[in-house]
């Protein structure tokens, strides 16, 4: 078990880095600075410079954290995306077929009242959502985020959310509904994942609230969510492996 | 205390543009200009051409059959169920009726079905609205009338005003009172947000505004239900301990919940010179940086979801600082490790 020369914390034998203050733990590094990366394809806004990210050895950092859900811009600005996106995409199949449907104007009308009360349900559930965060998880959600040479990978340490995932599944079965069943596997599926560093095309930092949201061409992959102690080491690691992908804000 | 303030405001704003929105008289009076002749012919008069078939047929041999009297006769028996006209009423009364009926005059916008709707308390037909009560208890549903000027009246007294076909605007009369409601409220919210920034660790604001607005919009909303669904706002506010008190509750749980909010967004942790200053909603803890022997690291764990610090003082207390959800503890974090109080517990979990 190393520890920490600088906090002196108790980390696994796989770290390099320490994972509450993100201090080098070995002189040398036990894992060689890969390649050098090929050259941006975008131009990084804010990044630092490539001898800058290369600097210091690269490695592998994890942690487990807490982070907010209620209260939490980006899980609130996920949900309403998905909301949106749910709601845009309904409007424009329910349009159609409203003028379709011969009636014309009136139809139309109609389904403009449809739409108000398709909003304020979604608006229901939205609060609904808040309210499951705040009071059956207690606005928090434990989690493992790894970074390492290979990609980044995260798992699910609420155990109240892995026996929701279950227990939806069970329910799912017992009530013979499908949705309930299909809503569990789904979280299920959701409670570890892995993403290589070649999937990642952008990344977006917010040192403000320690977290990086690494994406794909078209939408968020991950968001890691950091500590203050670890942050600088994370979006530094972040840089050097997904050093092909575009980086938006962060610390220099 | 801004943070608490703030969010009171904007229930209270919210919660009033519900009232206004909601607010109908708790009795209406529904007036209109009768002429007792043209009703006669209407109602006992030759079957009108357009009229076919076998409907056509029975209503044509039932007026046949049946012997109104005269129209004096089809009048006075109108004039039964009687008020007596209110020597206030201006001289044009009749007049500016009929052209309620045609789209015209002072009345058109309260025109609806055949009638005109008033509040029982406006002034033109509070004298006469004592009257209307009563002749209401003596004869049900049935209309009562009146003559002046030489011109007969008609009125409906509507003891529930939302089960009327009143026009929005005698209905709910407040309404457009509502949206000043709401627009002042959400411009004072957004005004006020900018003092309760500052600097130092904090919780993301922006995501607490999302979440005061997704409380204070349906504390609102169930504030103003009743008022809607019961008969008139009197009447939700004559039974409180009936349906309202369950909507009222919800409003009540989303009062509680911004006053959560508020407190949330009233926590700062900021280092002032050699202090550090802990501000909640109720008043601010100086600690002399001097006081702190060491900031230890907190990490989530099993069966522990606090991820933050313990910040022990020379003095033995400790006062924990859980930082999920914070914004801008960075510098803090990094003021701590350049202090050299910064040491890290054993680590809870690191598998």
């Amino acid at each position: 078990m190393p520890y920490c020369p600088n906090c002196g914390g108790e980390n696994p034998e796989i770290a390099s880095f320490c994972g509450l203050c993100g201090a080098a733990l070995y002189a040398a590094p036990p894992l060689g600075p890969p390649q050098p990366p090929p050259p941006p394809a975008h131009a990084a806004v804010g990044a630092p410079s490539q001898a800058a990210t290369s600097a210091r050895p690269a490695g592998i950092l994890h942690w487990t954290t807490s982070f907010a859900l209620a209260t939490n811009r980006f899980v609130l600005y996920d949900m309403a995306k998905v909301f949106f996106w749910t709601g845009l995409i309904l409007s424009l199949i329910g349009v159609p077929i409203a003028l379709a449907n011969g009636a014309g104007r009136a139809s139309l009308e109609e389904w403009v009242n449809v739409l108000g009360m398709f909003t304020l349900i979604l608006c229901a559930m939205v609060l609904l959502f808040v309210l499951i965060m705040v009071v059956f998880f207690g606005n928090r959600f434990r989690a493992w985020f790894y970074l390492g040479p290979q990609g980044m990978a995260y798992e699910t340490r609420s155990r109240r959310a892995t026996w929701s995932n279950r227990a939806a599944i069970v329910a799912g079965i017992l009530g013979a509904s499908a949705g309930a069943v299909g809503a569990g596997l789904i979280a299920s599926s959701q409670e570890e994942m892995f993403t290589p560093w070649c999937e990642v095309k952008r990344v977006k930092v917010h040192p403000r609230f320690c977290v990086i949201s690494v994406m794909n061409g078209w939408r968020v992959l991950f968001r890691l969510y950091c500590t203050p102690a670890n942050y600088e080491e994370a979006e530094r690691l972040v840089r050097h492996y997904a050093a092909g992908a575009a980086v938006t804000g962060g610390l220099a | 205390m801004i943070a608490l303030i703030q969010r009171l405001l904007l229930l209270g704003g919210l919660c009033a543009a519900a009232w206004d929105f909601t607010y109908s008289p708790p009795q209406l009076v529904a007036a209109r200009a009768i002429d007792a002749k043209a009703e006669y012919l209407k109602r006992y008069g030759p079957v009108p051409r357009y009229r076919f078939g076998a409907m056509g047929a029975a209503e044509a041999l039932i007026r046949q059959e049946t012997n109104p009297g005269s129209v004096e006769a089809y009048r006075a028996g109108l004039f039964k169920r009687t008020v007596a006209a209110d020597p206030s009423w201006p001289a044009g009364l009749v007049a500016d009726l009929v052209a309620a009926a045609k789209g015209g005059g002072p009345y058109a916008e309260r025109f609806a079905k055949s009638y005109v709707y008033f509040a029982a308390g406006e002034p033109l037909f509070a004298g006469i609205a004592p009257q209307l009560r009563e002749s209401l208890k003596k004869t049900g549903y049935l209309n009562a009338y009146c003559e002046t000027g030489g011109r007969d009246m008609e009125f409906m007294y509507h003891a529930e005003p939302h089960s009327s076909s009143a026009p929005v605007g005698v209905l709910f009369p407040q309404r457009g009172r509502a949206w000043l409601w709401v627009a002042g409220t959400l411009g004072a919210y957004l005004l006020l947000l900018p003092l309760t920034r500052g600097s130092g660790a904090h919780h993301d604001l922006a995501a607490l505004a999302a979440l005061d607005l997704l409380c204070a919009f349906p504390a609102a909303f169930f504030f103003g239900l009743p008022f809607r669904v019961c008969d008139s706002t009197q009447a939700a506010l004559d039974d409180p301990l009936g349906g309202p008190v369950w909507s009222w509750a919800v409003t009540a749980v989303l009062a509680l919940a911004l006053i959560g909010l508020a407190r949330r967004a009233a926590w700062r942790l900021e280092v002032d010179g050699q202090t550090l200053k802990l501000s909640t909603l109720f008043g601010t803890q100086q600690i002399p940086l001097s006081a702190i022997a060491r900031v230890a690291l907190h990490e989530a764990g099993e069966g522990n979801d606090f991820s933050g610090i313990d910040i022990r003082l020379a003095d033995g207390r400790v006062v924990a600082v859980d930082w999920t959800g914070l914004a801008d503890f960075l510098p803090i974090f990094d003021y701590f490790r350049r202090y050299g109080v910064l040491q890290a517990k054993p680590a809870t979990n690191l598998s």
